[in-house]
């Protein structure tokens, strides 16, 4: 039994799906964010695993620009949730007044 | 071989990251699954030839990245654990329906064929730091320079949200 | 390696980044008045959108260049990306000026950060490849984020914020996913490829590369399925940063919690931005496979334009009617790209004006319920037009042009929308936008009633209009009126204006 990269990006799959459920079913700002991260996460493995099947490093480049961008990422986004936090004392999403769609 | 084993123990534990971050109610522990889930994925880096994304991704994701999430954690507080009650009844379940949808396109495109793309023909990809340089600094010269653009952006949206000076803005409620 | 052309496409972020640089030092170490931000920031815009204009100059009409080994493109679509979106962010400022002056000190910052959405905007609609065009984005959007939450004045601002913040990196994250799966799907993450060889590296060569829309003519995929899930993860991901519904969620809340003075320049930059990229990513990379994405584009289309007019029809606060409205105005723009390359004019010609219009009318909410306050319901225009015969003229004139009314931009819009789907074949989406639009008559035409046929109440205060903010408005207003009588230069204009 051989690994593919094709399990890989299966796994990818997986991973990225999970992050996604959970940014739908949480509602804590710091765990959403996190489910964000797991789903940037994924992808990085996606865009690696491809890079080996087709014998490109362009993928792993790839990665290394979403490693950068997920940092600035959390940068700010920590920053928002932190002045949130200061106003309300709290970092739950349905906390906030009447701010559904 | 090797591989095949490492794919399976590390495949468990990164699945099993990535819910527990899910799943928790205590933020701290979803930290500590998701920094699972990350080690897992550099362990797949280094299988897949990424030996300085792997690296990077140790350093950055699961180190810095991690830790100012934990930081933040504390700052604000874990006590506070949400209450998992449903007051979105009809939309959650719908949007995992649909999630569920995109994982079976996904995995039933993918079980055709990963990738359809041509096979570029010469040596095996190797993921050193000297070919990732190599690459970084020819083809992806403009990316890596608008970066500097991101990290202004980074710095000065920080300072804008975080700078807190008594009477020094419009009507400081905070 | 980089000759002057490579540095001609990136001209405009040069300028735009260096009036950042010299504007956040400057603000460092000596503390200036407001009036030297602006001075820097204006010069930076003016420079900017000069050097578009050389890029036009040397680009239109389909004699486009690849620079930075096919990272970013120098063509006509680029150049007018640049000529609409740094005009807008000055307008956007001048509008806005009001509220950078209250925020004192970081002012400075929310200059810089509109400066530098307003580059990574250019950036996006110059992408050539699918991870510069990533990176872009999210210059763009980062920026927004901290925008939207500037004011902390209220509670509902860093709310805006967070949940903007939230469901932009989300959408981020899905758009990236569909990259990923179209770089398994087609081996390059390029558009137009890399004919580059670097012979000289340590390691030896790094090979061409063919390029997504070379690879996609020349290949009959056998298995699809990859290729199909990675186009879809991109359109839904473009689709929420250009508020196309279902993916609209965010917005009527960004909108009525963003500071006031900003959200026209929210609003109308995602427009224009995102719309150059869904149209270069899918006229030119995938424009093979037009059969593919056109139903789901035209789908999309149609929901948008449905559920924008019905939820606008129910608005009482005029920024939420708008947020509504917007959704609306998406999905008459993305009628055009189902028709393709063909379709890309009308785009061009509808979200340049719509982003003029959108300015002009947040501008006017701003005024009349304050700088840095999100909510102006309905009733505070009551009378508008004896209090402020100027705010109401304003506002009349861009209701009329969102509307879709004949002699404003808006009219000419909707025609070049909807030739460009009904040659397609797409007429069913015509129909419904020809019905849609009516019933956004309503809407639309409730605020002028409002203004000019209303008493007003007693206590309703004349709202003041400062310079900046009045010229910015009578630019906007001018534009939407001219352009509307006379549209045919910029039609043609716009003919060349295509990605090459």
């Amino acid at each position: 039994m051989t690994v593919t990269p094709g399990w890989y990006m299966a796994l990818a799959a997986v991973l990225f799906t999970i992050g996604a459920s959970g940014i739908l079913l949480r509602r804590n700002a710091l765990v959403m964010f996190m489910s964000v991260e797991l789903m940037l996460n994924a992808v990085n493995l996606t865009f690696v695993a491809a890079g080996r099947n087709l014998n490109v490093l362009d993928g792993q480049v790839s990665v290394f620009f979403v490693m950068v961008v997920a940092a600035a990422e959390v940068v700010v986004g920590l920053a928002i949730i932190v002045a949130v936090f200061r106003r309300r004392q709290t970092a739950s999403v349905d906390e906030l007044s009447e701010m559904r769609g | 071989m090797v591989e095949t084993v490492l794919f399976f123990i590390f495949g468990i534990a990164a699945i099993f990251g990535a819910i527990s971050m899910v799943w928790a109610r205590n933020p701290v522990y979803s930290a500590l699954g998701l920094m699972l889930t990350m080690f897992s994925i550099a362990v797949f880096y280094v299988s897949n030839a990424g030996h300085f994304v792997a690296a990077v991704q140790v350093i950055v994701y699961a180190g810095a990245v991690m830790t100012l999430f934990l930081f933040v954690i504390m700052l604000i507080g874990v006590d506070k654990s949400e209450s998992r009650k449903d007051d979105l009844r009809f939309q959650r379940p719908a949007a995992v329906g649909l999630l569920g949808l995109l994982i079976a396109g996904v995995l039933i495109a993918g079980s055709a064929a990963w990738t359809t793309g041509t096979r570029q023909p010469g040596a095996d990809v190797n993921g050193t730091i000297e070919n990732v340089g190599d690459m970084l600094f020819r083809r992806w010269l403009l990316p890596f320079e608008i970066t500097a653009l991101l990290l202004i952006v980074a710095a000065a949206g920080a300072i804008a949200l975080a700078y807190f000076k008594p009477g020094d803005e419009e009507g400081d409620a905070a | 390696m980089v000759g002057n052309l490579d540095i001609l496409a990136i001209a405009p972020e040069i300028a735009l980044t260096a009036a950042v640089v010299v504007l956040l030092l400057v603000e460092v170490n000596f503390d200036p008045h407001p009036r030297v931000w602006g001075g820097i920031a204006g010069v930076g815009i003016v420079a900017a959108t000069v050097l578009s204009v050389f890029q036009w100059v040397e680009w239109s009409g389909g004699s486009g260049e690849l620079a930075f080994s096919g990272m970013i493109t120098g063509d006509g679509f680029s150049a007018m990306a640049g000529m609409v979106v740094f005009p807008l962010a000055g307008l956007s400022l001048m509008s806005g000026w009001r509220l950078v002056t209250e925020m004192r000190r970081r002012g400075a910052e929310m200059v810089s950060l509109l400066l530098l959405a307003a580059a990574g905007a250019h950036l996006m609609a110059a992408s050539a490849n699918l991870i510069m065009l990533f990176i872009a984005l999210e210059v763009f959007s980062i920026s927004l984020y901290v925008l939207a939450g500037f004011t902390r004045s209220r509670a509902d601002a860093d709310e805006a914020a967070l949940k903007y913040f939230l469901l932009g990196a989300f959408a981020s994250a899905v758009f990236l996913y569909g990259v990923a799966l179209l770089f398994a799907a087609t081996g390059s993450l390029s558009i137009y490829g890399d004919p580059t060889i670097y012979e000289a590296g340590a390691r030896g060569i790094i090979r061409a590369d063919a390029g997504i829309a070379a690879f996609l003519d020349s290949t009959i995929i056998l298995e699809p399925g990859l290729l199909l899930a990675g186009i879809a993860l991109l359109i839904v991901g473009l689709g929420f940063k250009v508020t196309a519904a279902p993916f609209h969620v965010w917005s009527p809340d960004v909108y009525q919690g963003a500071p006031g003075g900003i959200t026209g320049f929210l609003a109308a930059s995602a427009k224009v931005a995102g719309f150059a990229a869904l149209a270069r990513v899918l006229t030119v990379a995938l424009g093979a496979n037009i059969a593919d994405w056109a139903p789901a584009v035209a789908v999309i289309a149609a929901v948008s334009i449905v559920l924008g007019t019905l939820l606008a029809l129910a608005q009482t606060d005029i920024k939420l009617m708008l947020a509504y409205s917007s959704v609306a105005h998406a999905g008459f723009i993305l009628t055009s790209l189902v028709a393709g390359p063909a379709g890309v004019a009308g785009m061009w010609f509808y979200v340049a004006t719509y982003a003029v219009s959108v300015v002009a009318a947040f501008g006017v909410a701003a005024i009349v319920s304050g700088h840095t306050m999100g909510r102006s319901p309905l009733s505070s225009y009551e009378g508008l037009a004896r209090r402020s015969p100027f705010l109401a003229a304003v506002l009349g004139i861009t209701m009329l042009s969102m509307a879709g009314i004949p002699l404003t931009t808006g009219f000419v819009g909707k025609l070049a929308v909807f030739t460009a789907a009904a040659d397609a074949g797409y007429l069913w989406l015509v129909i419904l936008a020809l019905v849609a639009s009516v019933a956004g008559l309503y809407f639309y035409l409730r605020v002028i009633v409002l203004m000019y046929f209303r008493p007003t109440s007693d206590d309703a205060i004349t709202p003041r209009v400062d310079w900046s903010s009045g010229i910015a408005l009578g630019i906007a207003t001018l534009a939407t009126v001219l352009i509307g009588v006379v549209p045919w230069w910029l039609l043609n204009l716009l003919n060349d204006a295509l990605p090459f």
